[in-house]
């Protein structure tokens, strides 16, 4: 299970300054709710899920999003964001067993 | 062994088929009016909740597999909206998330994720303003196979 915390930032291509641009991002992790049992042995898995991510561009804190284990398996968040004159967009994935994940990306609006 | 008449046969079958519904309904219980209530009221705070308004739920009627069910929360340009949440009432956990938004940079909010969702149920999206206002946008979404496990 290497891939857990693998994650995607997809930026829209043509962005212009000061536009507002739809960010696509995905997080490879099982986001199991603890509610569920294995199939073969029927023991209940441990909850194990995304219990925030934080989205900051230029370092200022643009979402800041606290979520149940309700989340589909490999968390999907797509979001607007100000694009202003460019600069970096940060996401960082938490989870209830204390990984942290990040991911930075530079945005350059034309 | 004795064998049954049909008319014990149905009797004893009867209560087995009640004896079976009863632990059901207890499960069903898990997204219980009170658990939804205190979902609501920790999204609000106790503010009043008016309809509509900012906010719109974008989410489709009937969706197949509860285990990935896209939901899009869309808000109106200069509607100062800092706060949103998504709430739904079938689940056993049923406040999904809650996002604190910087409406400066993140322009007119429109945000989009997959949620799981139990059993067929009212999908409610809540936004606040900077002012305290409160405004939900709801939608009863069908669901052919639960995904909460």
């Amino acid at each position: 299970m290497q891939t857990i915390g693998k994650s995607i930032i997809r930026l829209p291509g043509g962005m212009t300054k000061g536009s507002v641009a739809q960010v696509k991002s995905i997080i490879l992790h099982p986001n199991d709710t603890g509610r569920m049992k294995d199939r073969d042995t029927g023991a209940i898995i441990s909850a194990y899920y995304v219990n925030r991510i934080t989205v900051e561009y230029n370092g200022k804190i643009v979402y800041d999003i606290d979520p149940s284990p309700a989340l589909s398996k490999d968390p999907y968040f797509a979001f607007s964001l100000n694009v202003g004159d460019g600069g970096t967009l940060k996401m960082i994935w938490t989870d209830n067993k204390g990984g942290v994940f990040e991911k930075s990306t530079n945005v350059k609006p034309k | 062994m004795k064998f049954l008449t049909r008319r014990e046969f149905m009797v004893a079958g009867g209560a087995l088929g009640t004896a079976m519904v009863v632990p059901v309904n207890v499960f069903a219980g898990s997204g219980s009016k009170a658990s939804v209530e205190a979902a609501i009221q920790k999204v609000t705070g106790g503010a009043p909740i008016k309809e509509g308004g900012p906010i719109l739920l974008k989410v489709d009627k009937l969706v197949e597999n509860g285990a990935i069910v896209p939901v899009t929360l869309v808000t109106k340009k200069g509607s100062d909206i800092v706060r949103m949440a998504l709430v739904v009432d079938g689940n056993p956990v049923p406040l999904i998330f809650s996002v604190g938004v910087d409406p400066a940079l993140s322009g007119a909010t429109t945000i989009s994720t997959r949620i799981k969702m139990k059993q067929t149920s009212i999908v409610r999206a809540f936004a606040s303003d900077s002012e305290g206002n409160v405004y939900m946008s709801s939608q009863s979404v069908t669901i052919t196979i639960g995904g909460c496990g």
